[in-house]
């Protein structure tokens, strides 16, 4: 009497493992290949292979749509806000990043075969929203009015309570400390741009007098103060005009400031054409010690200012890649990215406003109110 | 104790590097080569590592190649073992399944007599006795059976107290039954399994076979890990293995060790890691050119009395064993796959950190099991006897097998992603730089599927759930599978590595024993 089920045959076995291997051989070269970013196009009337390029888009906005070229893209999310677009044929591609209740972001980008291009929509609120802070509370911490804040409710949108009364009794009211920082704040701002701006115009009438070199370093170390830098990015002002400058390596500087294309031999293959325009080149590590890095990168660009005089700049709270432009009909946000164009996206209008960013957070001063501008859409 | 006469072993048993244990019991050039062969396979391992490392900075294309290439191998691998696993698991259901005493009843084996040694250093005696209980339940003639119970003197009075007090209780229930304790500290000993097994082995040989004129070629033996609890049939599937092996006296038995016996009190990491081992032997026993033998197994005495008992200068004596018999016999030596359990205990500390630290500690000393790959290659080196063809593919598998077992966890669920972190802005900004991390984890999902097979596997092995068990508990040891990337790094891949270095720079490792404590749920 034997077992009824046998061992495994050797033959059986080197079968299985023959099958295998020819799997292996045959499917790597289809992984690779796929990997690259190489497509065969199945249904085209002549099937032929391509090599594709990709997008990768970060969108902060909730339950946003991405389109490209007109076609919805679905289940492209790879993180939480940021989404990968492969197979995309070579060459320009118009996309859309829009949500309910939010400006829509559009751009024009170029996509190269094998290459990711990497961009950053943003998508602030059609309607501005704003967190009032108020000089009093009442005792139980709501927001009190003591004027209609009428004027800024017809532009700006809030889902804040607060209540306006008529009384200033300080026995019923609480000073809010937030608000009592922020007009201190505000009027150190105001003073120290008043002092620049009385340095500027002392410096344009000694233009044609003789200054000292100390003097004039003096003076252009007052003005540096319009000078901001955050994570090797600097935000300055170069006459009318603010500026974004790279200052870091490698991938510290934004993809949007370098070629996308691969330079294979010489530095000037492949820079492409909206580098030429800016006179300044950095050619970031080209050495044989570190030949994996061969992109050519500029290394300022100018923000779009709507041909408006610009009274205060800041980067966005958390992102370097997004420039608060205040401009005479009211703050805007502007991206750095300037591929095809910047995005310019309205964050509150109006005019003689002031603007701070403290901790995080935009604050703006309309008149006599003060209110923290949201980002987002409130809930 | 080794006998002084040398008659009795094989010709290649009698030269004197036969037992090396480390390249420190050479001298000469013997010493240099083999002092290379421990530095080799830790050395692999590293440069592998270092090299993707390194690959992923200087050429991430090629790393990111090769990482695509090794997800594939990875998953087709996976697909490889669990078609033997499937298959072995049907074999052992069916080997369970038949009646053994039947099978073995036309031929003539009253003769063949099963020695059980039993070699035991501090385990509790309730450990002790739930093993010699099951054994003295096998169906089996108990006259045929001689008990030996392998104290260490190490261990102290408990030890002595120990064995008089399982030799009341069960002396009685087998033919023969001697407590053997074996003196520490004898020359050119590593205090272990080993040493203790073989001074047992020749106290049997002197005080019961030669008085009983029991022939060497007619006695079975069977040294179990001192957890081991037999199922019925275990002797009569031995014999019946034994009668039809194509060469029976040049064959070792090798069952199925399935690590269940505490299995519903241990925690649900150490399950895991303790039925990946017992699935390794499941694909191990349907592929027995490459099997060496493990843990529990048994061997004709004549087998091991050629070879002079287990080798007692190392730490991974029961595969040495074996590669001591294949060498000495010239190639002509096999490991037969018995496809039948014998249970024992999955690590279970008093705590979650020491079942931890406990399941480490004991796969290294199981992947230290390396040191047979320099045993192995010096003496294939030496013994030409030895077809070439089987020394090359033997030695193959073998390094391949020390290799993969440290490098490809490490690789598969790490390194993989280095080209995409190190391989700089010209990789980052491409397509395959964004695709690599989609394309492993698209095909290690793949290979989960092979974690399913294993999970609906594991649940027909484990023993009937104890009243106090929850039902719910069937579905923590399904789902407990997905801990398997985290176990093969830390309990596998990482104790090998740490085991191959250790040989590599010579700080060689003694036997750790891995503590048995058991708290049975009602």
């Amino acid at each position: 009497m034997q077992p009824e089920v046998k061992p495994l045959s050797y033959n059986h076995r080197n079968l299985v493992f023959i099958l295998l291997t020819v799997i292996f051989l045959l499917s790597l070269p289809a992984f690779i290949f796929y990997g690259m970013g190489y497509r065969y196009s199945f249904f085209a009337e002549t099937p032929t292979i391509t090599a594709t390029g990709g997008l990768y888009i970060v969108a902060e906005a909730e339950n946003n749509q991405i389109y490209v070229d007109e076609n919805e893209i679905d289940d492209a999310r790879i993180f939480r806000e940021a989404s990968y677009i492969q197979g995309i044929k070579p060459g320009l591609h118009r996309i859309h990043v829009q949500s309910v209740g939010l400006h829509t972001w559009v751009k024009e980008l170029k996509v190269s075969p094998q290459i990711v291009t990497e961009a950053e929509a943003f998508n602030l609120p059609i309607t501005p929203q704003v967190r009032p802070v108020t000089e009093f509370l009442t005792k139980d911490g709501q927001l009190i009015y003591t004027t209609a804040p009428s004027n800024i409710f017809t532009k700006a949108s809030s889902s804040d309570i607060y209540v306006v009364s008529t009384s200033t009794a300080t026995s019923t009211l609480i000073i809010n400390p937030e608000f009592t920082l922020l007009k201190e704040l505000f009027i150190e701002k105001a003073s120290t741009t008043a002092k620049r701006l009385a340095l500027k115009e002392k410096m344009e009438k000694d233009r044609f007098k003789f200054a000292t070199i100390t003097k004039e370093m003096e003076i252009e170390e007052e003005l540096s103060t319009t000078t901001i830098t955050r994570d090797k990015i600097t935000l300055y002002k170069n006459n009318d005009d603010v500026f974004a400058r790279a200052m870091g390596v490698d991938r510290q500087v934004p993809s949007y400031y370098c070629s996308n294309q691969f330079s294979t031999t010489t530095t000037e293959i492949g820079i492409d054409s909206r580098l030429q325009n800016f006179g300044k080149l950095d050619q970031l590590a080209t050495t044989a010690e570190n030949n994996n890095q061969l992109r050519i990168c500029r290394t300022d660009i100018k923000i779009d200012r709507k041909w408006q005089n610009v009274h205060d700049f800041d980067f966005v709270p958390n992102n370097v890649n997004l420039v608060l432009m205040h401009l005479e009909d009211g703050i805007y946000v502007v991206e750095i990215d300037d591929r095809s164009w910047q995005n310019v996206q309205l964050l509150y209008p109006g005019k003689n406003l002031a603007m701070i960013v403290y901790r995080d957070s935009v604050f703006v001063k309309d008149g006599n109110f003060i209110f923290e501008n949201l980002l987002t859409l409130n809930n | 104790m080794e006998s002084p006469s040398q008659e009795h072993l094989l010709p290649y048993a009698r030269r004197s590097d036969f037992h090396v244990g480390r390249a420190t019991d050479l001298s000469g050039k013997r010493r240099m080569f083999y002092r290379g062969l421990e530095i080799l396979p830790g050395l692999a391992s590293w440069t592998t590592l270092i090299g993707v490392v390194l690959l992923s900075i200087y050429a991430p294309f090629i790393a990111a190649y090769f990482v695509i290439a090794f997800a594939l191998y990875w998953v087709l691998k996976t697909a490889f073992l669990s078609y033997h696993l499937r298959y072995n698991w049907k074999r052992l259901r069916h080997h369970m399944s038949l009646d053994w005493e039947k099978m073995i009843a036309k031929y003539d084996y009253g003769h063949i007599y099963h020695i059980v040694i039993l070699p035991f250093y501090k385990e509790p005696a309730s450990v002790i006795e739930a093993s010699l209980e099951a054994l003295s339940k096998v169906k089996y003639d108990p006259k045929k059976i001689i008990v030996v119970l392998a104290g260490e003197e190490r261990a102290g009075d408990s030890t002595l107290e120990t064995c008089q007090m399982m030799t009341e209780k069960f002396s009685n229930k087998f033919g023969f039954f001697i407590s053997v304790i074996h003196p520490k500290d004898l020359p050119g000993e590593v205090p272990g399994k080993g040493s203790n097994a073989s001074y047992a082995a020749e106290v049997v040989r002197k005080q019961i076979l030669d008085p009983n004129k029991i022939n060497y070629s007619e006695a079975l033996v069977s040294i179990f890990d001192i957890d081991t609890v037999l199922y019925p049939d275990y002797f009569n599937c031995l014999v019946w293995h034994f009668m039809n092996a194509k060469r029976p006296l040049k064959s070792s038995f090798q069952p199925v060790p399935i690590f269940n016996n505490n299995i519903w009190e241990a925690p649900a990491i150490s399950r895991v890691v303790a039925m990946s081992s017992t699935f390794w032997e499941m694909v191990q026993q349907e592929r027995p050119e490459r099997m060496a033998t493990f843990s529990s197994h048994s061997v004709s005495f004549q087998a091991i009395y050629e070879v002079g008992y287990w080798q007692t200068n190392m730490v991974s004596e029961d595969s040495r064993i074996y590669w001591n018999l294949m060498i000495a016999n010239n190639g002509e030596y096999d490991v037969i796959p018995l496809s039948y359990p014998v249970s024992m205990d999955a690590n279970a500390a008093p705590t979650f950190w020491q079942t931890v630290v406990q399941i480490y500690k004991q796969h290294r000393r199981w992947t230290y099991g390396v040191e047979n790959l320099c045993y192995i290659l010096y003496h294939f080196r030496e013994n030409k006897a030895i077809p070439l063809k089987k020394r090359i593919n033997v030695a193959f598998q073998q390094a391949e097998g020390y290799w993969s077992l440290v490098t490809n966890p490490i690789m598969l669920f790490i390194l993989g992603w280095a080209p995409i972190y190190l391989g700089g802005e010209n990789f980052h900004q491409t397509v395959l730089s964004y695709n690599l991390p989609i394309i492993i984890r698209d095909l290690l999902i793949i290979a989960m599927i092979g974690l399913v097979v294993s999970s609906m596997i594991s649940l027909t092995l484990i023993p009937e759930r104890p009243k106090s068990a929850s039902r719910w508990r069937y579905i923590v040891m399904a789902v407990q599978w997905i801990m398997i990337p985290a176990t093969m790094i830390v309990f596998s891949a990482i104790p090998g590595l740490d085991a191959q270095t250790r040989l590599m720079f010579g700080r060689y490792m003694g036997f750790w024993v891995t503590p048995k404590t058991r708290v049975m749920l009602k």
